[in-house]
C-alpha cells in the first residue's frame, strides 16, 4: 500500500533522506514493493511516498521516501522538492512523542558529499542510520569502505549495500528492525569530525583507481560541442518517428480487429438500436481509441530508457543554451521532455527547478508540449487526409507537429520571461551522473503501468463518455427537416451547431465542435467522438477503418465534407489548445491559484483558434480543398 | 567567489565550495554551460553566468 504524504503516528516512521540520485527510491521500492519513480537523474522524486512494511520481528513501520536534499542549511524555496523534504523532516521531529528514525542513503562513490549532509543531520539530534548504497560501483573502482571505522568516526550505525540488488531491501529491513527495537534517543551535539577527513580515512584503495572509462568515452561523443547536439536532436527525432513507424502496423491490426468484431456483432444481432449502441457507441468510441495503445506505450518506454541511462542530464547540459534564449535553463529540460508523455506528472516534476520564476514559466508553457494523448488524433488525421502521401512524409509531419509545439512553448516562454515572470534567475548547477544500463524490470514496469492506466482510462472515462455521446446523438430536440438525418437534430448536434458561427472560420463544423468539446475531459476522446459520429452516420455501410470513413464523408452536393485544409487547421488547433482538464487541475494545484490555470486556458485556446483560422484561410487562398 | 552568501552556501552543499579543486572537462558551444569534475568525484554542469562569478586559480594542466 502506498500513499502520498500520509502521516501515521501509531507506528515508527522511517524517513529515507539523502542527496538527489543517491538511490533512495530504489531502496524504497525494494523494501516496500512499491512503484516510486526511479531514474538516473537528480531530483526524480518530487513527491513524498509513504508505505507500511512489516519488519523482521513482526512489528510494523512506516517508510517514507523523500525527495533528494543537498543540505539542511542552504536556503531553498519551500515549494521545491528540497523544500518539501525538509518540511517533512522538521514536522516529524517537531511532533511531540513522535517515534521516528532517519535513514540517510549515501552514494558510496560520493562519500564525502554524503557525509556533509550526515554532519548536518547529526547536529539536529535525529536518530540516524547511514545506508551506503551503490557499493558495487565503488568496488568496481577498486575501492572499499571500512564500515566499522566509519560508524565509529561519525557515531552512527552504518550498513553498506548495492542499492539495486534485491537483497538491499532485506538488509535495510533488518537494520531498521534493529534500530526500532532499541529506544530512540535523540541527541543534539555539534559533530567534531570533518567529512573530508573521515572519507579519506575510511576509503580503502586496492590497486590503482579504475576510472569509469565507459562514461568518459560516451561523453566524449555525446557531449561533444558539435556532435553532441546533432546526436541529441537526431535521437529525439528518431524516437518520435520510430514511435509512429513502429506502432503504425500494430495500430492497424488493432483497428482491423475492432472492425471484424463490429461486423460480427452486426451479423449476429442485425441492425437495430442496441447493436448501434455497442458497435457505433462503445466499439466506435472506446475501441477506436484502444487501437492507439502501442504508440503510447512505446513512447513511455523510450522515455524511461533515456531517463534510466543518465542521458537526460546530458540533454539538459546540451540544451541549456537554447533554453536560456527562452528565459529558462537546463533545469527545465526534464519537465519539458516529460510533457511529451503527459503534462500532469511533468507539472509536478517542475519542483526540481529551484528558481520560482523559471518554475512558473515552465508550468505555464508545459501544455504546449505534445503529450501522448494527442497521438491518436494526429495519427487519425494523418491517415485520413494524407494517406495519398508516403509513410515517411506522414512521419515527417508527425515530427513537425512536435517541433511546432516546442517552438510555441519557446515563444510563450520568451514572452512570459519578458513580462509576467521577468526577473533575475538563479544560477544553473546540475549533477551529471554516470551512465547506467536501464534496468529491464523498471522499464517493463513502466510499460505495464502505462498500458494499465490507458486501459483503465479507456474502460472508464472513454467508455462512459462514448455512451453518453451516443445517447446525446440519438436524442432529438426537434423533428428532422427534409434531407436531414435524425442525428442532425440531436442534442449533441444542436450544441455543435451553436458554436459554428465562431468555428466556421477555421473550417470546423458541428461534428468537429462536438468532438473538441468531448475531448476536454480526455484528449483521446477526440478520436472516440469522431468514431461514434461517423459510426452512426454510416451505420448502414460496411464497417471500415475510421480514417477511411472520415475521408469519404460527403456534403449534400457530393463534395468531400472535410478536406486537407480543415485537417491542417485541426492539427494546428490540437497542437496549441490546452484540451485537458487534468492539466488545468495540476496547474491549479502547483501554482495554488485560479489565475494561472485560467490564463493557460485563455492563451492556449486563443492561440489555437487564431492559428487554425490562419491555416484554414491561407489554405483556401492557395487552392487547397 | 563573488556570489551572495545564500548562493555560496547552496553551491558548497552541492560540492562546489571555496577551496575545491575542479577540472574543466568541456564547455558547450555559444557560451553554454561548463562540464566540470570536482575533487569529490562529482561531475557538474555549471551555467555560463555562474562560471563567470567563480574565481579559480590555475594549478595544473590535465
Amino acid at each position: 500500500m502506498s500513499s502520498k504524504g500520509t502521516l501515521t503516528d501509531a507506528i515508527p516512521r522511517v524517513l529515507l533522506f539523502g542527496r538527489p540520485n543517491s538511490g533512495k527510491s530504489s531502496l524504497y521500492n525494494a523494501l516496500t514493493g512499491g512503484h516510486a519513480r526511479v531514474g538516473n537523474y537528480p531530483g526524480i522524486t518530487v513527491d513524498i511516498l509513504e508505505s507500511k512494511v512489516r519488519l523482521n520481528d513482526g512489528a510494523e513501520a512506516s517508510i517514507v521516501d523523500l525527495p533528494g536534499t543537498y543540505s539542511l542549511t542552504a536556503p531553498v524555496d519551500g515549494e521545491t522538492d528540497e523544500g518539501v523534504a525538509r518540511r517533512c523532516l522538521d514536522e516529524t521531529m517537531a511532533r511531540v512523542g513522535s517515534d521516528y528514525r532517519v535513514v540517510q542513503v549515501v552514494d558510496a562513490t560520493q562519500l564525502e558529499l554524503g557525509l556533509r549532509l550526515t554532519r548536518e543531520l547529526v547536529a539536529t539530534g535525529a536518530p540516524l542510520l547511514l545506508f551506503v548504497s551503490q557499493y558495487d560501483r565503488l568496488e568496481a573502482r577498486g575501492q572499499t569502505i571500512d564500515a566499522d571505522a566509519l560508524s565509529k568516526a561519525i557515531g552512527v550505525p552504518v550498513v553498506c549495500v548495492n542499492g539495486r540488488a534485491k537483497s538491499a531491501g532485506n538488509d535495510l529491513r533488518h537494520a531498521i528492525s534493529k534500530s526500532v527495537s532499541s529506544p530512540s534517543s535523540p541527541r543534539s551535539s555539534a559533530p567534531d569530525w570533518s567529512p573530508k577527513e573521515v572519507a579519506r580515512t575510511v576509503l580503502n584503495q586496492h590497486g590503482p583507481v579504475k576510472a569509469n572509462h565507459v562514461t568518459a568515452k560516451f561523453d566524449r561523443v555525446l557531449l561533444h560541442p558539435v556532435v553532441g547536439p546533432v546526436v541529441f536532436f537526431g535521437l529525439m527525432a528518431l524516437i518520435f518517428a520510430g514511435v509512429f513507424l513502429l506502432a503504425d502496423p500494430a495500430s492497424r491490426l488493432a483497428d482491423a480487429m475492432r472492425e471484424a468484431l463490429g461486423g460480427r456483432i452486426k451479423g449476429w444481432f442485425g441492425k437495430n438500436l442496441i447493436t448501434s449502441f455497442f458497435v457505433d457507441g462503445l466499439l466506435g468510441g472506446a475501441g477506436t481509441v484502444l487501437a492507439f495503445m502501442p504508440q503510447i506505450v512505446l513512447l513511455s518506454v523510450a522515455m524511461e530508457m533515456l531517463e534510466g541511462s543518465g542521458y537526460l542530464a546530458r540533454g539538459a547540459f546540451l540544451i541549456d543554451r537554447i533554453l536560456r534564449l527562452m528565459g529558462l535553463s537546463g533545469r527545465s529540460f526534464l519537465p519539458l521532455l516529460m510533457g511529451h508523455a503527459c503534462a500532469v506528472p511533468a507539472i509536478g516534476a517542475t519542483r526540481v527547478i529551484r528558481d520560482p520564476r523559471e518554475r512558473l514559466t515552465t508550468i505555464l508553457v508545459l501544455p504546449l508540449t505534445q503529450c501522448s494523448a494527442r497521438l491518436p488524433t494526429f495519427a487519425l488525421i494523418l491517415s485520413a487526409f494524407f494517406s495519398h502521401r508516403s509513410v515517411f512524409f506522414r512521419a515527417g509531419v508527425f515530427i513537425a507537429l512536435y517541433v511546432g509545439g516546442i517552438l510555441a512553448a519557446a515563444a510563450a516562454s520568451f514572452v512570459l520571461r519578458k513580462s509576467s515572470t521577468k526577473g533575475r534567475s538563479l544560477p544553473l548547477v546540475l549533477e551529471i551522473p554516470e551512465y547506467r544500463r536501464p534496468e529491464p524490470s523498471v522499464v517493463f514496469s513502466k510499460a505495464k503501468r502505462t498500458a494499465t492506466r490507458f486501459l483503465k482510462d479507456v474502460g472508464t472515462t472513454i467508455v462512459a463518455s462514448a455512451a453518453v455521446l451516443w445517447i446525446l446523438l440519438q436524442v432529438p430536440i426537434s423533428a428532422p427537416k427534409a434531407g436531414e438525418s435524425a442525428m442532425d437534430r440531436s442534442v449533441a448536434a444542436a450544441i455543435g451547431h451553436s458554436l459554428e458561427p465562431v468555428s466556421k472560420a477555421a473550417g470546423f463544423d458541428w461534428r468537429i465542435n462536438v468532438a473538441l468539446l468531448g475531448s476536454f475531459g480526455a484528449r483521446e476522446l477526440m478520436v472516440g467522438t469522431m468514431g461514434v459520429i461517423v459510426g452512426i452516420e454510416g451505420a448502414d455501410d460496411d464497417p471500415g477503418p475510421l480514417a477511411q470513413k472520415l475521408h469519404e464523408l460527403k456534403k449534400d452536393d457530393g463534395s468531400p465534407l472535410y478536406g486537407t485544409r480543415m485537417a491542417a487547421a485541426l492539427l494546428v488547433f490540437f497542437v496549441l489548445a490546452c484540451q485537458c482538464m487534468s492539466t488545468i487541475a495540476a496547474i491549479r494545484r502547483e501554482t495554488k491559484s485560479l489565475k494561472w490555470p485560467a490564463f493557460v486556458l485563455a492563451y492556449t485556446y486563443l492561440a489555437g483558434y487564431v492559428a487554425a483560422v490562419i491555416v484554414y484561410q491561407l489554405g483556401g487562398w492557395f487552392g487547397l480543398t | 567567489m563573488s556570489l551572495d552568501h545564500q548562493t555560496c552556501t547552496w553551491l558548497e552543499a552541492i560540492g562546489l565550495g571555496v577551496g575545491e579543486r575542479i577540472v574543466v572537462l568541456r564547455r558547450a558551444l555559444f557560451s553554454g554551460p561548463l562540464h566540470v569534475r570536482t575533487d569529490t568525484g562529482a561531475e557538474l554542469a555549471i551555467g555560463h553566468a555562474l562560471s563567470k562569478d567563480i574565481l579559480v586559480e590555475r594549478t595544473t594542466h590535465e
